[in-house]
């Protein structure tokens, strides 16, 4: 049985210029006077402009390719201040956190410079290519297939659920490389691929909370270069694994609803009531440990370590606490969370709620975590 | 392995040598286990800031030495031996040698104090009996009083762990200190049980995949049905957040920075998480669990018992909410981003 640590630390006073950095820039976006639950899902390509120009994507990148070179714990404060804050930082989100960092382990010198920049300027959006109709929970089943032919790979098959594929500009896709059915995993390899290639017809899906966000993806004889590669052939499993750690452990995996947390608590501070607080005092009671550990994560992952444990342990018990919010804070109320009101908790209540569902399937259902979990208590 | 390893390692040690069956077996009776406090006074883990350098590492090893006091379910006042030597410090007023306790801080709980003199009672004071010495508030003020002085009726929680009556009629204190509220040792004392509820969740939780990797059902370890698995790793997971949150609380200790907000979080967590381990950890070991013979219910009644001391939940969780709706940052985000 394997302990999780949770043991690291961190100094709140070396953070305390970059917090008062990111909130000033907040207070005068004109973003934020509009708070989104679920902000990282909510497309704003002008917001994403503004905060790159700020210097607040690519953070920790080498300033030749346009970053920053602050620490993770430096980013960890602005994305954290950014879901607190209800920003819509969807355009931005999964390129700055999942792909520039894929690019900047595996791209050529090209790419680096070509995306890099781009990315931290805010104008270059990414998706990711990981399900498929077929293959959900159960990735390394993917079909989708690239064949090597002379300097061009040729992409066939389909990708689903992938979010902003409307309006990214490129997709971080994993594919079957290899036919040897005996190493499922060993035969999957990332590409990059542009998604105005041609072959590729772009399908909207339109989710329970009526918003176009997923697609689906078709991919038919679509030709990209054979340096689309991203790292090495049949390597696409582990390189998606070490992925996951800082996409499991983030604040997006209990900050989604905050805002409307807080929007709850102006209105109690309007008008006092005994069960609201304590119901506030429950739930801030296990946002705050949530936090810390997510934190302490952050700090191992600066360190360069793997904690994929710890991240399963936090994306478990955020996502169980992001859905109570929602679910607890409607148990509260009269009937009155309206997706179009003018007032700004009934909005926000109907948004987190519309969105819940989806807070315990992306980034890897609860079962597949509950999964992971097990197999490091030594019980798989 | 750092100092704080150490002493917690060397404390664990020290009990489980010294713990064996018969002792246990006796102290389920309430039976003082003095060969076990001698083996730990004798090496000055009963009064963890008196090893200490400074103040900031008095706070790790009090934690490190009342970890290792709930994953052993040792039935002694460790952490109220702690809890009570830090108080006094903080009074100045110098520890007594051997147990002490701290009482008067439940709502029925009134001691006058007027012409140096104590009187009234105190219920549930952990190892009223057993105990040297009881810190105390009486009126506003703190005061030491000798156990010699107390007249006790006997009582005792689910594990069977002393709670007593304790009643003073004209008591001269032994010492006397400041001014304190009660609340700031509600809240000092939440802290410690949140450290006592994390430690005894993870003991529950390592005993529970040990015993689902080696009970076979059906051909195989029940530990490899994913009905089982799943209750583990939830389990597994609110353990997590019940020790992180006890670490905060203790972090928020050091530093003196949101030790109230800190300490009523850890208790809230720690409160419900250990429930909730519990629960899961009788469910898979099935009917061993709930019997006398097998280990698993030393740790869940103290659980159990440890969740409504130094404050229950529902308490907690009104007075969290009411210091963020009331914090004048303004905001709730505010509050929050400002605990380490």
């Amino acid at each position: 049985m394997k302990t999780p640590n949770f043991d690291s630390t961190v100094d709140p006073a070396q953070l305390a210029d970059v917090r008062a950095e990111i909130r000033q820039f907040l207070r005068n976006d004109p973003a934020t006077a509009t708070p989104h639950a679920d902000s990282w899902s909510a497309f704003d390509t002008a917001f994403s402009k503004r905060l790159g120009a700020a210097g607040f994507i690519g953070m920790t990148w080498p300033k030749q390719y346009g970053g920053h070179e602050r620490s993770s714990l430096e980013r960890y404060v602005v994305v954290e201040e950014l879901l607190a804050a209800g920003a819509p930082a969807a355009a931005h989100w999964i390129a700055d956190r999942q792909t520039g960092p894929q690019l900047l382990k595996f791209g050529t010198e090209e790419q680096k410079k070509e995306l890099l920049p781009a990315i931290a300027r805010g104008e270059c959006y990414c998706s990711i290519g990981m399900s498929e109709p077929d293959s959900g929970s159960d990735l390394a089943s993917v079909r989708t297939r690239a064949v090597r032919k002379g300097d061009k790979w040729v992409i066939n098959g389909r990708k689903i659920w992938t979010s902003y594929a409307h309006r990214s500009h490129y997709l971080l896709m994993i594919c079957r490389t290899s036919d040897d059915p005996s190493a499922r995993q060993q035969g999957l390899s990332q590409l990059l691929v542009p998604l105005k290639t041609p072959g590729l017809t772009i399908r909207p899906i339109i989710n329970m909370a009526g918003l176009h966000d997923f697609n689906e993806l078709l991919f038919e004889d679509v030709e990209v270069p054979a340096d689309s590669l991203m790292g090495t052939e049949g390597q696409g499993w582990n390189q998606v694994i070490s992925e996951l750690a800082f996409e499991r452990s983030g604040p997006e995996r209990f900050l989604s609803s905050f805002v409307l947390l807080e929007a709850f608590a102006e209105r109690v501070r309007r008008e006092p009531s005994a069960e609201a607080a304590a119901l506030i005092g429950s739930l801030i009671a296990r946002l705050v440990p949530l936090r810390g550990m997510s934190m302490a994560i952050a700090a191992q992952l600066g360190r360069g370590e793997s904690p994929n444990f710890e991240a399963a342990l936090v994306k478990e018990n955020g996502s169980l606490f992001e859905q109570d919010l929602s679910e607890k804070v409607l148990g509260e109320m009269v009937p009155e969370a309206d997706p179009t009101s003018n007032d700004k908790f009934k909005r926000l209540l109907a948004e987190a709620v519309l969105h819940g569902p989806s807070f315990s399937i992306r980034g890897g259902t609860r079962e597949i975590l509950r999964g992971i979990i097990a197999r490091d208590l030594g019980l798989r | 392995m750092s100092d704080i390893t150490l002493i917690e390692d060397t404390t664990h040690g020290t009990i489980t040598d010294a713990l064996t069956n018969s002792v246990i077996e006796a102290s389920e009776k309430c039976t003082w286990a003095g060969s076990v406090w001698e083996k730990l006074e004798a090496q000055g883990l009963t009064q963890p800031s008196a090893i200490a350098e400074d103040p900031a590492e008095a706070f790790e090893i009090e934690a490190a030495i009342i970890r290792a006091s709930a994953a052993t379910a040792v039935p002694l006042p460790v952490a109220e031996t702690a809890l009570a030597g830090w108080i006094l410090a903080q009074h100045k007023i110098e520890a007594p040698a051997g147990p002490l306790t701290i009482a008067g801080l439940n709502d029925a709980d009134k001691l006058s104090y007027s012409g140096g003199q104590v009187s009234g009672s105190v219920e549930r004071v952990p190892w009223g009996r057993d105990t040297k010495a009881i810190v105390t508030i009486a009126g506003n003020t703190l005061v030491l009083l000798d156990a010699k002085a107390a007249q006790i009726t006997h009582g005792m929680n689910m594990a069977n762990e002393p709670r007593d009556t304790l009643s003073f009629a004209a008591a001269k204190p032994l010492a006397v200190g400041g001014t304190v509220e009660r609340e700031a040792l509600l809240a000092r004392g939440a802290a410690v049980r949140a450290v006592q509820l994390a430690a005894a969740a993870a003991r529950v939780l390592e005993l529970t995949v040990e015993y689902a990797g080696q009970r076979k059902q059906f051909g195989k370890p029940i530990g490899g049905f994913q009905a089982i698995q799943h209750q583990l790793a939830a389990a597994a997971s609110e353990v997590a957040a019940a020790r992180v949150a006890a670490q905060q609380a203790y972090r928020a200790l050091a530093s003196d920075k949101n030790v109230l907000l800190a300490s009523a979080i850890a208790k809230s967590r720690a409160n419900d998480a250990a429930g909730a381990v519990a629960r899961m950890a009788h469910q898979v070991h099935g009917a061993i669990g709930y019997t006398q013979e097998y280990q698993l219910h030393r740790f869940t009644r103290r659980i159990q018992s440890w969740r409504g001391e130094f404050g229950a939940s529902a308490y907690w969780n009104r007075r969290i909410g009411e210091l963020v709706l009331a914090d004048s940052r303004g905001t709730l985000w505010e509050v929050v981003s400002g605990v380490a």
